[in-house]
């Protein structure tokens, strides 16, 4: 028996690419949840009274001391009882990829809230004044000084957390979702564990080549970002960029 | 023009401000002095909303306020006839400086974008900077983030500009050309209420000087009152360390 297979490897690829589709549309439509999810706890925790707060931080808390697979059997078990129980409704025949979108908005929003929170205390204090002091709204500052800035200062970790949700998907197999790595498991089972290696090792460059392009994504979003706002990412300042190529 | 009767500010137990009455006419400029502490920021603070202060009435041309209860349409009102430039200008990071000035006219007022966009150049032009008008704040010094600062004040057209220790952040070297847009614009006939403790500013400039310590008015007077005459011995201790200082330190800096 070879230790590696190349040819069989390189046929892998072909194997795997049906399931790119399924695999994007749950990362897609997950973050389009948990984005918007995250921004409005993110905004309550900030601004919201004492029992939104609480609630808040007690949702993030609870959220983040559990690990992503068990809590996909917690939503994969419990959703439909609870629906059953609270509603009568039997939701047995859905799509099981909606299971794992649920857990992804329910692990990630936590996660992202923080993210979020974090970047708009990172924004100076004065910035508010002197909106107030220029005649200004809260609104319109928050529109106009407080979002701008707060979203690029958001932008590395955001991109952190879409990366790492896109590689949980690949948990969904242990609720019977055929993705990349349902169809690995079906593939070697069906070759006697003859390519187990090179079918994994395939998969695994697929996630790899995903993450980068992600990253490279969120790259160029950051770069059009910060020179819309006169920044450069190293350092803060383009002064600063200048006067490093001044004494170059 | 705008007035001040008892104000009144606590932070917890600590009173900083105990029954504060100042009175700025109409193209006067009166200068605020005091050690750190004394509470001058927080005077300013409070007639600009910034801090809420717990009594006290407020008078700003014909509008007069009770500052126990006031309402958001009054702050909103004040504010719209008041400028306010802050120690650490405080300028829109992801602005450039005439987006800076126009913000305020563009958003705040609804003004269409070619009118805010010719009396923001006027305003950048007016402090000397008609060469840094697409410079974003980082890539300005902090003379000049002052003096954008400045304009963005006075591009609202404001009836009295409020100064928070305008130099205080700046390099020695960097403070006079923000004094001499300040003088400028007292020359012009500006309103202002000044904290400073720029000096030579405070003898030049001003028509009327306070001095502030421990929440309360010590004394206050014309500049050759306060300067030459003072009358309370914690005055009299204030400007021999501060004159001292400034003596020794940069052979009186300032104008």
């Amino acid at each position: 028996m070879k230790f590696f297979d190349l040819s069989y490897f390189i046929g892998c690829f072909s194997k795997l690419m049906p399931y790119l589709p399924l695999t994007l549309m749950i990362l897609l439509i997950a973050m389009a949840i948990t984005i918007p999810l995250s921004a409005f706890l993110a905004w309550r925790n900030l601004q919201g009274n004492a029992a939104e707060r609480g609630l808040i931080r007690l949702y993030i808390q609870v959220i983040r001391g559990a690990p992503f697979i068990v809590m996909l059997f917690v939503v994969y078990f419990g959703i439909p009882k609870l629906m059953l129980a609270l509603f009568g409704i039997d939701i047995n025949g859905w799509n099981k990829a909606s299971y794992i979108i649920i857990t992804m908005v329910l692990f990630q929003s936590a996660r992202m809230s923080e993210a979020m929170r974090a970047a708009y205390l990172a924004v100076p204090r004065g910035q508010m004044e002197a909106v107030y002091s220029c005649g200004m709204t809260g609104l319109q500052g928050f529109l106009h000084v407080m979002l701008p800035q707060t979203v690029l200062v958001v932008l590395p970790n955001l991109g952190n957390l879409v990366l790492s949700s896109l590689l949980e998907t690949a948990v969904g197999f242990s609720v019977g979702i055929i993705d990349f790595v349902g169809n690995a498991r079906m593939v070697t089972s069906r070759d006697y564990g003859l390519h187990t290696l090179e079918i994994y090792l395939a998969v695994a460059l697929v996630y790899w080549a995903l993450a980068v392009l992600l990253a490279r994504l969120f790259g160029l979003l950051e770069g059009a970002l910060a020179r819309r706002q006169g920044r450069t990412l190293s350092g803060r300042s383009s002064e600063r960029k200048g006067r490093r190529a001044a004494r170059v | 023009m705008i007035e001040v009767r008892g104000l009144r500010k606590s932070f917890g137990e600590n009173e900083i401000l105990k029954g504060i009455d100042v009175h700025v006419d109409t193209g006067d400029v009166v200068v605020i002095l005091g050690p750190s502490g004394s509470g001058k920021t927080t005077l300013l603070r409070c007639i600009n909303f910034l801090e809420k202060a717990d009594d006290g009435v407020l008078t700003v041309g014909d509008m007069t306020l009770d500052l126990k209860s006031v309402r958001k349409k009054d702050i909103a009102a004040v504010r719209k006839r008041t400028g306010y430039v802050f120690q650490n200008y405080n300028l829109f990071i992801n602005k450039t400086a005439r987006e800076n000035v126009m913000l305020g006219l563009t958003v705040g007022r609804r003004m269409p974008k070619d009118q805010a966009f010719a009396i923001a150049t006027a305003a950048l032009d007016r402090v000397g900077l008609s060469d840094r008008y697409d410079h974003y704040p980082s890539q300005l010094s902090g003379g000049q983030q002052q003096r954008v600062g400045i304009a963005r004040a006075i591009a609202l057209n404001p009836e009295v500009i409020l100064f928070d220790e305008p130099t205080s952040a700046l390099d020695p070297e960097l403070i006079g050309e923000v004094l001499q847009v300040m003088k400028d614009l007292a020359e012009d006939g500006m309103t202002m209420l000044v904290v400073t403790h720029e000096m030579g500013f405070a003898r030049d400039v001003a028509s009327h000087v306070i001095f502030m310590d421990d929440g309360v008015i010590v004394e206050e007077g014309t500049p050759k009152d306060i300067f030459n005459h003072p009358q309370h011995e914690r005055t009299r201790q204030f400007l021999r360390r501060i004159l001292k200082g400034e003596a020794g330190e940069f052979g009186g800096s300032g104008i």
